[in-house]
């Protein structure tokens, strides 16, 4: 007799162990769901320098001597918040660059609120980030600082080191949009088809939770229902758990988007792709990248679902710059600041970068 | 009719005649039976007279329910009022009418739909996501219920009628539009359920049917997650995205207004009033800041300190 082509018993057998390992799972899940958890997030301690508004301004000294003479700001977008960057101790950017002796300042944008609504990217480019950047200047005695921009944040840095090139010793961008016509993400094929008026006209500000319920609804089968799958899976692990914790913290942290900066972003950059073509003008003044003729790193994710590579690569084409570098790292649009991998190819290589481009001592 | 009726009257005319009787005698003997009120009442003038206030109000509402009924009674008065009901329905028929026929021509959709159950299935295209079936809810509403909540509004309160009217008919706008996102978002997870089961089929035929269940989700997930991307850079569901946010926005901004309009009975300030004051907070700030950039470059105070 020719044995069954399907292999129930195994199936069966197989279904049987995999409820038994369940269960004792679930039995161990709940100890760690109710024993104490270390799910911190942004640990490091700083120093807040310098206040306007509902804008603060973080400061992390070195951990030993100051390598670097020129400072690092740098500039986190304005969906999520910046303490991915310190997501916890062996997985932080802001550790490593501490470590290797930079000396780091963050623009904390805070939480928006409805009065914050008629801010345009203007007012946080030429006002907030411009009083940021004296600030620095001013209390280390310099005429340059260093810039690094993520995702919204690096084209705002863009702009900035456009408008204002003679503040700016280096320009990092990493995951940062700044040609929009591009396929490859979806969230670029989306949102050229919004009424971005009648949202903004509506909502005032753009809620942070619809903004991330637009980003999970980018890959609903590994963000909705695959990640949680993950999680049950691994949930009488307590290290497992904490992470995913911290990570779930960030990600639902959301500020809402100042509506007018939300309105410009959207039609000037996803609609109109104006950056990349030297056409967008930012209070009053056109974008002219040919100005940005500080070096220039500019890092972005093979498989960005957000910010594509198409979308972030012909910057370095485009500056005036001659010393330009691209690095695609094999990771997506958070990877690159999180993943362990990444821990080792991207705050070291930036901090090595910008001590190559240091100037001697004056 | 019997014979005491008098000339010119009506069965239904007798009836009423009865049924004020009665309501009359029960309306007399309430106002009569209530107790006077004692002086130690706190309104002394409404103490005076038998029943106080309460009974002031009784007798008040006898007359004229005397007064409604003697005009009831009159011959032919109650055709008159039931020719008057009568007209004053035509709207809820017809309204009920047009129910009734949007039901039929859904139900019938939904028997076409569920015939095609069953039949072999597209699962890897998405050309066939038949919205059209959803779509007809919204082509009813569009077409025979919407005027019901256009009717001119007249009188002191239309501009608050209309405002609610607008919300009510831009809520079921989005509820339609709402629902065919989601049913398209359930699209490729229909597919991917018939994709695997091809797969699992082929599988079986070959004997490399995976023993272990985690394999099972794991390939699921993958053909899910490939189904979403193709569903997403789909025609159908840009439309579909773009459609169901606008109408969203259009009932938030409806709701909105009449929020507003019941705000305004209330000590709360709305958006509209806060939304101009920050803006001249905003324009005044950015001002103050120009000055002071100005003031600092011709070597006043520093700026932004």
């Amino acid at each position: 007799m020719d044995s069954p082509k399907i292999p129930v018993d195994l199936i069966l057998s197989k279904l049987a162990e995999d409820a038994e390992k369940a269960q004792a799972r679930a039995r161990q899940a709940s100890d760690v769901l109710l024993g104490p958890l270390d799910t911190a997030i942004a640990t490091t301690s700083y120093e807040v320098v310098y206040e306007e508004d509902r804008v603060k301004l973080k400061h992390y000294p070195p951990v030993h001597e100051t390598r670097l003479k020129t400072p690092l700001l740098v500039v986190y977008a304005l969906i999520n918040r910046e303490t991915m960057l310190d997501l916890q101790p062996g997985r932080s950017v802001v550790e490593t660059f501490r470590e290797a002796g930079i000396d780091l300042y963050m623009i904390d944008w805070g939480y928006p609120t409805r009065k914050d609504r008629f801010l345009t990217i203007d007012d946080h480019v030429n006002g907030y980030m411009d009083n940021i950047v004296d600030h620095i200047r001013r209390r280390h005695q310099l005429p340059k600082i260093n810039l690094m921009g993520i995702c919204m944040g690096g084209t705002f840095s863009v702009i900035y080191a456009a408008l204002h090139p003679e503040k700016i010793q280096n320009l990092v961008t990493t995951v940062t949009p700044t040609n929009f016509a591009t396929d490859q993400g979806l969230l670029h094929t989306w949102l050229r088809g919004v009424d971005v008026d009648q949202m903004v006209d509506t909502f005032g500000n753009m809620p942070g939770d619809l903004l991330n319920l637009g980003f999970l609804l980018l890959n609903p089968a590994r963000l909705m229902l695959d990640k949680y799958i993950g999680f049950l899976e691994n949930m009488d692990q307590k290290e497992f758990v904490e992470n995913f914790v911290r990570m779930e913290k960030w990600i639902f942290d959301s500020p809402d988007v100042p509506g007018e900066t939300f309105r410009q972003f959207v039609k000037d950059g996803y609609q109109k792709n104006l950056l990349i073509q030297n056409r967008m003008e930012v209070g009053g003044q056109r974008v002219d990248l040919k100005k940005i003729t500080m070096p220039v790193l500019n890092f972005y994710g093979k498989f960005d679902h957000l910010v594509p590579p198409e979308a972030c690569e012909l910057l370095t084409r485009r500056v005036g710059s001659k010393d330009t570098e691209d690095i695609c790292l094999e990771t997506g649009h958070i990877g690159i600041y999180v993943s362990s991998k990444c821990q080792r190819e991207f705050a070291p290589k930036i901090a090595a970068w910008l001590k190559k481009r240091d100037p001697p001592d004056r | 009719m019997n014979d005491t009726t008098p000339p010119g009257s009506s069965p239904a005319d007798d009836l009423m005649t009865n049924w004020l009787k009665t309501a009359s005698d029960v309306w007399q003997a309430l106002t009569k039976a209530w107790p006077a009120f004692g002086p130690e009442s706190a309104d002394e003038a409404a103490a005076e007279r038998p029943g106080g206030r309460l009974g002031d109000f009784l007798a008040s509402n006898r007359k004229a329910w005397e007064a409604a009924a003697k005009a009831l009674s009159e011959p032919g008065a109650m055709e008159a009022l039931l020719k008057g009901l009568q007209t004053a329905p035509d709207l809820s028929l017809r309204f009920f009418k047009t129910s009734m026929e949007g039901f039929l021509e859904l139900q019938r959709r939904w028997i076409e739909r569920y015939k095609k159950l069953g039949l072999p299935g597209e699962p890897y295209g998405f050309t066939d996501l038949d919205t059209e079936f959803l779509n007809r809810w919204t082509d009813i509403y569009n077409k025979e219920f919407r005027k019901f909540l256009a009717i001119p509004q007249l009188g002191l309160t239309r501009f608050y009628q209309e405002k609610i009217n607008k919300a009510a008919d831009k809520y079921n706008l989005f509820h339609a539009a709402a629902v065919e996102f989601l049913h398209l978002m359930f699209v490729p997870v229909e597919k991917s359920i018939l994709v695997l089961q091809e797969k699992l089929a082929e599988l079986a035929e070959t004997g490399k049917l995976p023993e272990d269940s985690k394999r099972y989700y794991q390939m699921w997930v993958k053909i899910l997650e490939g189904h979403f991307m193709t569903l997403f850079k789909s025609g159908d569901y840009i439309q579909t995205l773009s459609r169901t946010l606008d109408a969203l926005n259009q009932f938030l901004a409806a709701r909105q207004e009449v929020l507003e309009d019941a705000l305004k009975l209330l000590p709360v300030a709305t958006y509209r009033d806060m939304d101009e004051i920050n803006r001249e907070i905003y324009l005044l700030k950015r001002r103050l800041r120009a000055l002071e950039k100005k003031l600092a470059s011709a070597g006043g105070s520093p700026e932004g300190a």
